[in-house]
């Protein structure tokens, strides 16, 4: 399975969209979390601590500033304890591990990096001042280590489980867009050998006991192609019938000129009507024939018979077999032909390059060059029909390449036949692009076959 | 040379059954696929012309029931059944020729003679052939008239070796086409004629009649006098 392809698949395009989202969500959520928990952490910290300063201040009411650091030196190495300092009006320390923090009076957060206290570092620390009556200081602090540990935990969490997230999320959504694109390459590839002709090729159905879209969309296309099949038969069917049912009366009609004919015993008159009406029924057998062929080309139930073709081989026979007639008229014609292989129906594309020759040599005049050649152009294998007759006006080139794709084109020109529109019908059944170009003088007819495999 | 026409339309089984007559053949009609296979597989036939929509049984089924009993008779099938995939079905499943309703009398008679004196039928194909004093070697790739050599162009060689393999039975314009180059469509030129009075140029001998005679509304044939 290619990459470029794999990436193109819709599931797992929904996949990655899946997996930002997620990570967006584990961020914000993250980014949330850390916020409401360092305000409440510190909220519960600032009531502790301001808690604590009321209690020790009330102490000193009571009993007296001795009191009161010998409850700071108690309580200063209870574990999970707070960080006290006494100090007198003086500034001199009276109790209490903490430094001097400089910090005024009320709550202050400070920013301690790498200071030691008492052996331990501090990081963080909220500090409470309060001055009592006799005019010393009380400082409570809390250590906000802890608050960073546990940003930190969460953080760890919140990246993991994102992480983990994430990993197992795109793990899962390319198992699962791998099943779903083998079962829509099925039915790609299901599609694609219809339209190459083989009318009988369906898209794989699995054994499913809950049924997902997949096999929706494999089903409803099924039951599409049960449809057209139906349809190409019956068009099939029709066309055999009103072929037959044409045909037959025709083959009498030329019966009895036959005998008309044998009657006439040389009677010049009724022999050159009985010519005549000969005339007619080829004319209208031959519309109705170039009318059949054009709806078989078109319906395209030849594609699954396509072989390799040679054009090189096959332009070679065209220019043999219609070389003396148009050096006969005046006109002459060159071959130029490379090997160039496509897959194709000889016979038909045989028939399109020799209504090329014939139109061609309908349009030009007397001593007119006509050439054909066969090439490869850009690794596509190319017919090129060209004449350096009065050509087409380059506005009114379009319109000459939509009439060959057109009836009406051939109802108003007599003789040209259908000719054209087979030629256009040829080229899109073997996907080969028509194209008229100006030859500078003249007109050139391109015809330029898809390269091989990519047909 | 016997011939059987399976055909159920009765007017175009007159039809044939007369040309064929008049061109010298004995013919059987069956009217009907069942009927058909009977007698092909009884009587010794050189030829079947076999409609492709019969009642009972249709051509093909027909067809591919008597090459299963190994019956070998070449096989023409005579049908209205002209679309390419109706053809190909057609020379697949057992048919050696396919001609289109509606046809010439001429162009069937032409064919059903190529079929009943195919060179696998008539003990190989010869190296050289001849008519008259042209020689024409197919190893060497050399013609040549009495004493005198010819210099041809490969498709006037493929084209003069067609008319030489069917020496004395006429060959139409469309067994040429398909023969010789290949073409199963119907030109709109005269393309035919043109190789022909080509080929005419340089085998013939200045002021004596030319050794490929035309027959008119059906082809050419080579015979030598």
């Amino acid at each position: 399975m290619r990459v470029s392809r794999f990436l193109a698949s819709t599931g797992v395009r929904l996949a990655f969209v899946q997996t930002v989202l997620l990570i967006c969500a584990f961020v914000i959520a993250g980014s949330l979390t850390r916020f409401s928990v360092t305000y409440i952490y510190r909220h519960d910290v600032q009531a502790r601590i301001q808690g604590e300063a009321a209690t020790l201040t009330s102490l000193y009411q009571n009993r007296g500033i001795a009191e009161v650091a010998a409850a700071v030196t108690r309580s200063e190495h209870r574990p999970g304890g707070l960080e006290y300092r006494l100090a007198d009006a003086q500034g001199r320390q009276l109790a209490g591990d903490l430094p001097p923090t400089g910090a005024p009076l009320g709550l202050t957060f400070l920013d301690w990096d790498d200071a030691h206290v008492a052996g331990r570092p501090y990081q963080d620390l909220v500090v409470y001042n309060a001055r009592l009556p006799d005019g010393s200081v009380l400082t409570v602090g809390q250590d906000l280590t802890d608050e960073s540990k546990l940003r930190h935990a969460l953080r760890t969490t919140l990246f993991w489980c994102g992480g983990a997230g994430a990993v197992v999320g795109l793990l899962l959504s390319y198992l699962l867009a791998r099943g779903v694109l083998r079962r829509v390459d099925g039915v790609v590839a299901a599609a694609r050998a219809v339209s190459g002709g083989q009318m009988t090729v369906r898209a794989p159905r699995r054994r499913a006991l809950l049924p997902d879209d997949i096999d929706e969309l494999g089903t409803s296309f099924n039951a599409m192609l049960d449809e057209i099949a139906l349809l190409v038969d019956r068009v099939r069917w029709v066309s055999t019938d009103i072929a037959h049912d044409l045909r037959t009366p025709l083959t009498h009609v030329r019966q009895k000129l036959e005998r008309i004919r044998a009657a006439a015993k040389g009677d010049s008159q009724v022999l050159a009507a009985a010519k005549d009406v000969e005339g007619d029924v080829d004319e209208l057998l031959r519309v109705f024939d170039g009318m059949l062929r054009l709806a078989e080309i078109e319906s395209g139930p030849l594609a699954g018979r396509f072989k390799p073709v040679d054009l090189a081989e096959l332009g070679g026979r065209v220019a043999d077999a219609y070389r003396p007639d148009i050096e006969a008229s005046g006109r002459r014609l060159s071959l130029e032909a490379s090997p160039a292989i496509v897959e194709g129906d000889g016979d038909l594309i045989a028939q399109a390059l020799a209504n090329l020759v014939e139109n061609a040599l309908r349009h030009t005049p007397s001593g007119a060059n006509i050439e054909l050649a066969v090439d490869m152009a850009d690794g596509r294998p190319r017919l090129r029909v060209s004449d350096d007759g009065p050509g087409i006006p380059e506005e009114k080139r379009q319109d000459a390449l939509r009439h060959f794709c057109r009836l009406e084109a051939s109802r108003t020109t007599p003789g040209s036949g259908l000719g054209l529109a087979i030629v256009a019908a040829v080229a899109s059944r073997h996907h080969a692009a028509l194209e008229l170009v100006d030859a500078e003088p003249g007109l050139t007819v391109l015809l330029t076959f898809p390269a091989k495999g990519d047909s | 040379m016997r011939v059987l026409v399976v055909e159920d339309d009765l007017q175009t089984a007159a039809y044939v059954r007369d040309g064929l007559s008049a061109a010298g053949c004995e013919v059987d009609v069956a009217e009907d696929g069942a009927r058909g296979l009977d007698l092909a597989r009884h009587g010794p036939f050189d030829v079947l012309v076999i409609d492709r929509m019969l009642p009972v049984l249709d051509g093909l089924t027909l067809v591919s029931a008597l090459r299963r009993d190994a019956v070998q008779t070449p096989v023409l099938f005579l049908t209205a059944m002209a679309a390419i995939a109706d053809r190909v079905e057609g020379l697949e499943g057992g048919g050696d020729d396919y001609l289109v309703k509606p046809f010439s009398i001429e162009e069937l008679g032409a064919r059903v003679n190529a079929l009943a004196r195919r060179p696998s039928i008539r003990g190989g194909e010869p190296a050289v052939l001849r008519s008259g004093d042209l020689q024409l070697d197919r190893l060497q790739r050399l013609a040549r008239r009495g004493e005198r050599k010819i210099e041809l162009l490969p498709l006037q060689f493929k084209l003069l070796e067609y008319l030489l393999l069917h020496e004395g039975d006429v060959v139409t314009r469309s067994m040429l086409l398909e023969g010789v180059w290949g073409l199963r469509f119907d030109p709109r030129t005269n393309i035919v004629e043109t190789h022909i009075s080509h080929l005419r140029g340089k085998i013939d001998n200045p002021g004596e009649p030319s050794l490929i005679v035309t027959v008119r509304g059906a082809g050419y044939v080579v015979r030598a006098r």
